[in-house]
C-alpha cells in the first residue's frame, strides 16, 4: 500500500478508539477529491457539498464496518459515487428537469479565488448528457485519473464494462463537443486522424 | 469494430501503449476508417477532458462543510465495536415483535436455468441459476433446495411454502433505512428463519404486500447486477419514498447473507448496491 493508503488506516484505526481528529486528518486529506466527483457528478455546488458532507457522515457512521481488505479511498470513492446516485436519484423525482442547466456560480463570497472553479462549460454541458453510468466513469477516470481497475472496484462492475463505458462515453462526448464548438474552431487533440 | 480493437483504440488514445504497439495499433486503426474514426473521437474527448480545470472547495464551502461535520461529529457517537450489537436508532419503534414475526420471503437461486422466466433470461444467468419465489411463515425454514428438479418439486409439491408467481408477498417495511445498515443486521443470515430472528429484535413499522411475479421480472432485468456465486436471494425490506417503493435485496453466497442491492419496484431500477469495504 501506498504511504497515503497505510495513513488512512492508522486513521481509522485511531477514530474507532475514539480519536475524532483522526477522522477530521481523513477528511482534509480526501475532501478536494470527493466534492470534485460529487461536482462532476451533480454539477451543482451546492448539492456537491451537501452530497460531500453525506459521504462523510456515512463513513463516519460506519467507519467499523471498514475491513482494509480494500484501500480505505476505494471505499470512500464508493460511497461518495453511491451518496451522488441518490442525489440524483432525488432530483430526477423532484423535478422533470433534472438537472440544472449550468453550474451554480462559483461562490463570490469566497475569500480565496483562485481556490473558486472555472469549469468549461460546454464540457459540463456535454457530461451531463451522458447517463450516470457513463458520467460515474468518465469522471472517475478521465477526469479523477483512477485507474481501469480502482474505478472497477469503486463501481463495482467489471474492468470490461468500465472500459466498453469509457469508450462509449467518450464517442458521445466527442458528438457532443463537436456540436457545441463553435464552428470553425480547431478540434484540439485529433493528431491521430489518418 | 470488436472489443479487441476498442481496447487497442483506447490504450493508444490514453497513450498507455510502448513505441512498438504504438506503431502496430497506428497502422491497424489507420487501415481501417471507422476505427480512424472512433480513434479520432476519443482522442478528441480525452483532450477536452484534460483541459478541465479540477474542482476544488471554496474556502467558504471548506468552512462550511467542517463546520456541519464538527457539529454532526458532536451530535453522533462513535460508533459501536463491531462484536456489539448495534441498538436501533434508525427505526421508529411504532411497531412490535408480532409484526416482526411477519411472512419473509425469499427469492432462490439454484443451477439449472430460471424457472417461470423468459428463455431470455435463462440465457442472462447462463445456465447457472433458477429463481423461485418462497416465502416462511413464522417459526418455518425456507432452505434452498440442492438441485432444479428439488426446487420444481418445491414449487410444485410444497404448496403450503411456495407463492404462486402471480401471488402476492409480504416484505417488511423498513421506513428509508439504508440498505447498508440493514445488511448489518443480518450479516451472516444463512436462514430466514434467522434473518427473520435479527429483525425481530428491531421494531418492524409494517409489511408491504408486493407482487411475487414482479419482484422476480425485476431481478430478471437486473441479473447482471447479481454478482457470480449467490446461490439464494433474499428479500430482506422495502419502503416507499415519494411514491416509489424501494425493496432490498440480500445476497447469501452460501455462508449467510454478505451484501445485496435495492431496486425501484416500479420500473426495476437499481438504487445502489451495498459499499462491500
Amino acid at each position: 500500500m501506498t504511504d497515503r493508503a497505510d495513513r488512512d488506516i492508522e486513521l481509522i484505526d485511531q477514530y474507532l478508539k475514539g480519536d475524532v481528529d483522526a477522522f477530521n486528518e481523513l477528511v482534509a486529506a480526501h475532501e478536494d477529491r470527493v466534492f470534485a466527483i460529487c461536482l462532476r457528478m451533480l454539477r451543482n455546488r451546492e448539492a456537491a457539498l451537501d452530497a460531500t458532507q453525506d459521504t462523510f457522515l456515512t463513513v463516519f457512521r460506519k467507519a467499523d464496518r471498514y475491513k482494509a481488505r480494500a484501500a480505505f479511498s476505494t471505499w470512500l470513492y464508493r460511497v461518495t459515487v453511491n451518496t451522488c446516485y441518490d442525489h440524483l436519484r432525488r432530483e430526477k423525482r423532484k423535478r422533470a428537469d433534472q438537472l440544472p442547466d449550468s453550474y451554480d456560480p462559483v461562490d463570490v463570497q469566497a475569500t480565496d479565488p483562485f481556490n473558486a472553479v472555472e469549469v468549461r462549460p460546454e464540457i459540463e454541458e456535454a457530461l451531463a448528457a451522458l447517463s450516470v453510468e457513463f458520467r460515474s466513469a468518465v469522471v472517475l477516470v478521465d477526469l479523477q485519473g483512477m485507474s481501469l481497475e480502482q474505478a472497477s472496484d469503486t463501481l463495482e462492475v467489471p474492468t470490461g464494462t468500465i472500459k466498453s463505458r469509457l469508450f462509449r462515453a467518450r464517442k458521445q462526448l466527442a458528438q457532443s463537443l463537436g456540436n457545441l464548438r463553435p464552428p470553425g474552431e480547431h478540434q484540439r487533440g485529433d493528431h491521430g486522424e489518418s | 469494430m470488436n472489443d479487441q480493437d476498442r481496447d487497442l483504440i483506447a490504450a493508444l488514445a490514453e497513450g498507455r501503449l510502448g513505441t512498438d504497439a504504438t506503431e502496430a495499433a497506428i497502422a491497424r486503426i489507420e487501415s481501417d476508417p471507422e476505427l480512424s474514426a472512433e480513434y479520432a473521437s476519443q482522442v478528441a474527448a480525452l483532450a477536452f477532458l484534460a483541459s478541465s480545470a479540477v474542482p476544488r472547495l471554496t474556502s467558504t464551502e471548506r468552512t462550511t462543510l467542517h463546520a456541519n461535520l464538527t457539529e454532526q461529529l458532536g451530535l453522533v457517537a462513535a460508533p459501536a465495536p463491531a462484536t456489539v450489537k448495534k441498538k436501533m436508532p434508525w427505526w421508529a419503534p411504532a411497531f412490535g415483535l408480532a409484526t416482526a414475526a411477519a411472512v419473509v420471503a425469499a427469492v432462490v437461486i439454484l443451477p439449472g436455468g430460471l424457472s417461470g422466466q423468459s428463455s431470455d433470461m435463462s440465457a442472462e444467468f447462463a445456465g447457472e441459476a433458477l429463481v423461485s419465489v418462497t416465502t416462511a411463515a413464522a417459526g418455518s425454514t425456507a432452505e434452498a433446495p440442492t438441485s432444479a428438479e428439488e426446487n420444481r418439486a418445491t414449487d410444485g409439491g410444497q404448496a403450503d411454502d411456495a407463492v404462486p408467481e402471480t401471488g402476492g408477498i409480504s416484505v417488511y417495511e423498513t421506513d428509508a433505512v439504508q440498505l447498508e445498515e440493514l445488511l448489518d443486521e443480518i450479516e451472516g443470515a444463512d436462514s430466514t428463519d434467522e434473518i427473520q430472528r435479527e429483525l425481530s429484535g428491531l421494531s418492524l413499522k409494517s409489511t408491504i404486500d408486493l407482487d411475487a411475479a414482479e419482484i422476480n421480472a425485476c431481478i430478471d432485468e437486473l441479473s447482471d447486477q447479481i454478482p457470480p456465486g449467490v446461490t439464494v436471494i433474499r428479500v430482506i425490506g422495502a419502503f416507499v419514498e415519494d411514491e416509489a417503493t424501494i425493496i432490498h435485496l440480500g445476497f447469501d453466497y452460501g455462508e449467510g447473507v454478505e451484501d445485496g442491492l435495492s431496486f425501484e419496484f416500479e420500473n426495476c431500477s437499481l438504487v445502489r448496491h451495498a459499499d462491500q469495504g
